[in-house]
């Protein structure tokens, strides 16, 4: 049910992206919401459901953007990997450093995305002055949308609290 | 006991290890068949496409009762400075048509075989590229209307692109600004003929030889060599010539005929034989 919904709204962000967010102009920043559900999910979860998520999540963003396939399944693994590697290594507090976290993390998937795109064969890559307005947009945007998700997304992966909203059913300890 | 949960753990690991690998298969390997038919993509693009689809409409259903309004308060000026528009282009009409008479005569003189325009379908765009790496679109029309991967995309101003991949009701373009595309080009002034690259914003006249003379403005049209595009289709104006020192070429800079922040509907032109894209969906 969980996977379900995050897809879901993956293909509902993917939309958003591609339809509204489109019209904002280039130096203004587009925030990437597709990004902020991946790191939302390396992040806030420890599975390795996830992982197979954020791939598929790249795989959905593949059919709709971009030129080779692949790239972002690939830059999405990488970024989520290390990314859990990181957190769980160092003193990262996985709630209060997730801005942070996901700045640095962005860096890191600009970073594949522009190297894969540069091992097959462009000549014009975007410059790198490109990533700052988009950091911004996504630093300043990620805080409401993560808060976001933890509301609508988390409780699909609770059973049992999924179970109480969708029947109305009360657990029968009323002191829980 | 601690054994079996340790091979257990382990039997997942690996579980989820080759999953990963075969998703990566199937992400990675297409990028030297892309347009082949991946049912995968062609299922997330019918996705998304649907969702697309609905968001364009409702935008558009929104811009479109402001517009109306915002139109109105200008209508009566408007009117007028179309009049004296119209005015003025029945009076080239006029001169036109006298030149279009005079060639008809020529062509038959020198028994040239007119060229019939291929069958087209006009397709609205419900979608564009999330990232800013890629210069593509979504558009509402799929293989069910004789799209396939590789046909020439064009507006009334001049060249747009390339069907890149085609599923049932969606197809995907290649914008001509893309840094994968690639389009034989020529200078209508000085004949001077070359490749036209995209930069992301622009294009670039590639093969350009420097004692040809090359200006600002100038004029630049499909040259009609690979036979993708048709012979004569406006690509854009030279914006910026500059000679360096070193090399044969001259570089050249050129602003698009078609202002692809604006587009909503192009024409997919049905050609019978268009040139299968390769995976880096050069033109």
């Amino acid at each position: 049910m969980f996977s379900v919904a995050v897809m879901t709204c993956g293909v509902f962000l993917i939309v958003l992206e591609s339809t509204l967010l489109v019209k904002i102009p280039g130096w203004f920043g587009r925030p990437d919401l597709v990004f902020i559900l991946v790191m939302w999910l390396a992040l806030r979860f420890e599975n390795s459901r996830e992982l197979l998520l954020a791939v598929l999540l790249g795989l959905l963003l593949d059919a709709t953007s971009g030129v080779n396939n692949g790239i972002y399944p690939a830059a999405y693994l990488v970024t989520f990997i290390v990314t859990r590697v990181a957190v769980a290594n160092l003193n990262i507090d996985r709630r209060t450093h997730h801005i942070p976290v996901l700045v640095v993390a962005y860096l890191l998937f600009f970073s594949t995305v522009w190297l894969m795109s540069s091992l097959s064969g462009h000549t014009e890559l975007i410059p790198w002055r490109q990533a700052v307005p988009e950091i911004m947009a996504l630093a300043i945007i990620s805080y409401p949308i993560t808060h976001l998700f933890d509301r609508c997304l988390t409780p699909f992966d609770d059973k049992e609290l999924l179970q109480r909203i969708l029947h109305g059913r009360r657990r029968s300890n009323r002191y829980l | 006991m601690r054994r079996r949960d340790r091979n257990r753990r382990r039997l997942r690991r690996l579980a989820v290890i080759i999953t990963l690998l075969a998703f990566v298969a199937v992400a990675t390997l297409p990028v030297f068949n892309r347009g082949a038919g991946n049912m995968l993509h062609n299922a997330a693009l019918e996705i998304v496409g649907l969702g697309q689809r609905g968001a364009t409409a409702l935008f558009s259903s929104i811009t479109g009762v402001w517009e109306d309004y915002v139109a109105l308060r200008n209508v009566r000026k408007r009117n007028r400075e179309l009049e004296a528009e119209l005015d003025e282009y029945r009076r080239t009409l006029i001169k036109y048509s006298e030149a279009a008479a005079l060639n008809a005569r020529l062509k038959k003189l020198l028994d040239l075989k007119e060229e019939t325009e291929s069958p087209n379908v006009t397709a609205r765009i419900i979608g564009r590229d999330t990232s800013s790496w890629f210069r593509t679109i979504t558009v509402d029309r799929g293989a069910d209307d004789g799209i396939r991967p590789g046909m020439p995309v064009i507006t009334v101003e001049g060249i747009v692109g390339r069907v890149m991949e085609a599923s049932s009701g969606i197809s995907t373009i290649i914008l001509c600004i893309d840094p994968n595309s690639a389009v034989d080009g020529l200078i209508q002034h000085c004949r001077a003929q070359g490749i036209i690259k995209g930069n992301g914003e622009g294009y670039i006249f590639n093969y350009v030889m420097k004692n040809l003379d090359v200006r600002k403005n100038d004029m630049i049209v499909t040259s009609g060599m690979s036979g993708v595009f048709p012979k004569g289709i406006p690509i854009g104006r030279v914006s910026m010539v500059s000679n360096t020192a070193r090399g044969m070429f001259q570089e050249v800079r050129v602003e698009p005929a078609v202002n692809f922040g604006q587009l909503e509907f192009v024409m997919i032109l049905l050609r019978e034989n268009p040139l299968t894209m390769n995976s880096k969906g050069r033109n």
